[in-house]
């Protein structure tokens, strides 16, 4: 899989970049060290950032593209730096970031990263955001980002998500006439849109579990490498079992036989937190 | 409702395609339309008519712009309808809404469900591997004489295999 940079100096950039930021992510162990920001933003500084705004359009498309890398590890950092706080609610948001610097970083420098998408997607079902808000609305135009013309004209050249001269085009909802109707979804645009929970460990059971591992030293961040649910079937720690004519134990008033004769188990939601052995590479191929 | 959806009389084909996560079938269907319920055809290419959602009128999904873009770069050859001025419906889910297109004999539906196809591949393009959206989208083409409107609801990412599972020349005839 070749990668989408359009210049030989994006390229030769983006393996010195994430050599050196592979190396410092996977050196992570129980927490992150405060002065690791500042080594990133020194990587940045002395790589990226040597690029003029005043270069061609296909070096400053690249440097957009070679900035998501460190956007990406920033957030990435930002969020267990979040979550081991305990500051659950927070860290989600800087989870769906992560998530979204991954996308783009996929969509613009066709480069994919296993490890971290399959740690963080498994992250996400960790958390009790399962239902989101999604609304409805009827507006005039989109403004573009780029040119300032309505985006859907023959006047605006530019397409949403698209790099020019090294920024994103983006559309800018005007005029907006009626918001038509908010939905629970389980698929939102944006998923920082959430139903709000209380803050409590109760809530955040299984992301609370993962950050004591961590904090305790019982496991290291590099060694999630994902999680996966699968059901389970346990004994019914209700179940009686009564003559088949007597009335059932759940109260429903029915006859054993009519009601929870057949459920001696029963089957749960198990997650699954996969962990590499300490050992093993970190499959880190930014 | 759509303005072409509103006095549907039977459908004609109704097809489950397998799903890619195998929670919900996607659903492609095809209907007739009655003369009076059809939009107007272009004389050639494709045109994207305002419609009505809920409350909103004169409405038209606000992707109908990428994909306008998306065929002029792509696809030249065919010719698009100029829009008339109407408002844009955002559904700010992360499922991909089409606008709804009406096809002239020119463009023949398997042509358009190729565009749509392509268009589809474009737009998932970032996308990560749990991430699944739906896609939806209605044209509405003539077919011996018959207006007719097909229509998809269903997983994005196997609408790739839906050329390739259904019989075109079914919904073609």
């Amino acid at each position: 899989m070749s990668l989408s940079y359009q210049t030989e100096k994006g390229q030769h950039l983006h393996s010195e970049i994430t050599s050196k930021l592979e190396g410092r992510i996977s050196a992570l162990q129980h927490g992150i060290p405060p002065s690791l920001f500042d080594h990133i933003r020194f990587i940045q500084d002395s790589t990226v950032e040597q690029i003029s705004d005043t270069d061609p359009e296909p070096i400053l498309n690249d440097r957009a593209r070679l900035r998501s890398l460190f956007r990406f590890t920033s957030d990435y950092l930002e969020f267990w730096e979040l979550l081991l706080s305990k500051s659950f609610k927070k860290s989600w948001g800087k989870l769906q970031d992560s998530l979204d610097e991954l996308r783009f970083i996929k969509r613009h420098i066709n480069a994919s990263l296993p490890y971290f998408e399959h740690q963080l997607t498994g992250l996400e079902l960790c958390y009790p955001y399962k239902l989101f808000a999604s609304m409805g609305l009827a507006y005039g135009y989109t403004e573009c980002s780029i040119c300032t013309n309505d985006m859907d004209s023959d006047d605006c050249p530019h397409r949403a998500g698209e790099l020019y001269n090294g920024q994103v085009a983006f559309g800018i909802v005007r005029d907006v006439i009626s918001l038509d109707h908010v939905s629970l979804v389980t698929n939102p645009k944006d998923k920082r849109c959430i139903i709000d929970v209380k803050e409590s460990a109760e809530n955040f059971t299984i992301v609370d579990t993962v950050a004591n591992w961590i904090l305790e030293s019982s496991i290291t961040i590099p060694q999630i490498v994902g999680c996966s649910p699968e059901k389970r079937i346990i004994p019914n720690p209700d179940y009686k079992n009564l003559a088949r004519n007597d009335k059932c134990f759940c109260k429903s008033g029915k006859k054993f036989k009519h009601c929870c004769s057949t459920k001696k188990t029963i089957e749960y939601e198990h997650l699954n937190i996969n962990l590499t052995h300490p050992q093993k590479d970190l499959y880190m191929t930014l | 409702m759509d303005r072409t959806c509103g006095h549907i009389s039977r459908p004609i084909t109704a097809l489950q395609l397998p799903s890619m996560n195998s929670a919900n079938a996607n659903d492609l269907t095809v209907y007739d339309l009655a003369q009076q319920d059809a939009a107007p055809q272009p004389n050639s290419g494709i045109s994207f008519p305002p419609h009505t959602y809920r409350q909103s009128d004169n409405v038209v999904h606000n992707e109908l712009g990428d994909f306008k873009k998306w065929i002029k770069a792509n696809r030249p050859d065919i010719t698009l309808a100029p829009s008339t001025k109407s408002n844009k419906l955002d559904l700010r889910s992360g499922d991909l809404w089409l606008p709804l297109a009406v096809i002239a004999s020119d463009v023949t539906i398997p042509v358009y469900l190729n565009i749509v196809s392509n268009y589809i591949y474009d737009r998932l393009r970032g996308r990560l591997q749990t991430d699944n959206p739906k896609v939806a989208f209605k044209v509405q083409y003539e077919a011996k004489g018959k207006k007719r409107l097909l229509s998809f609801n269903g997983d994005a990412r196997s609408f790739q295999h839906l050329i390739s599972t259904i019989d075109i020349n079914k919904i073609s005839e």
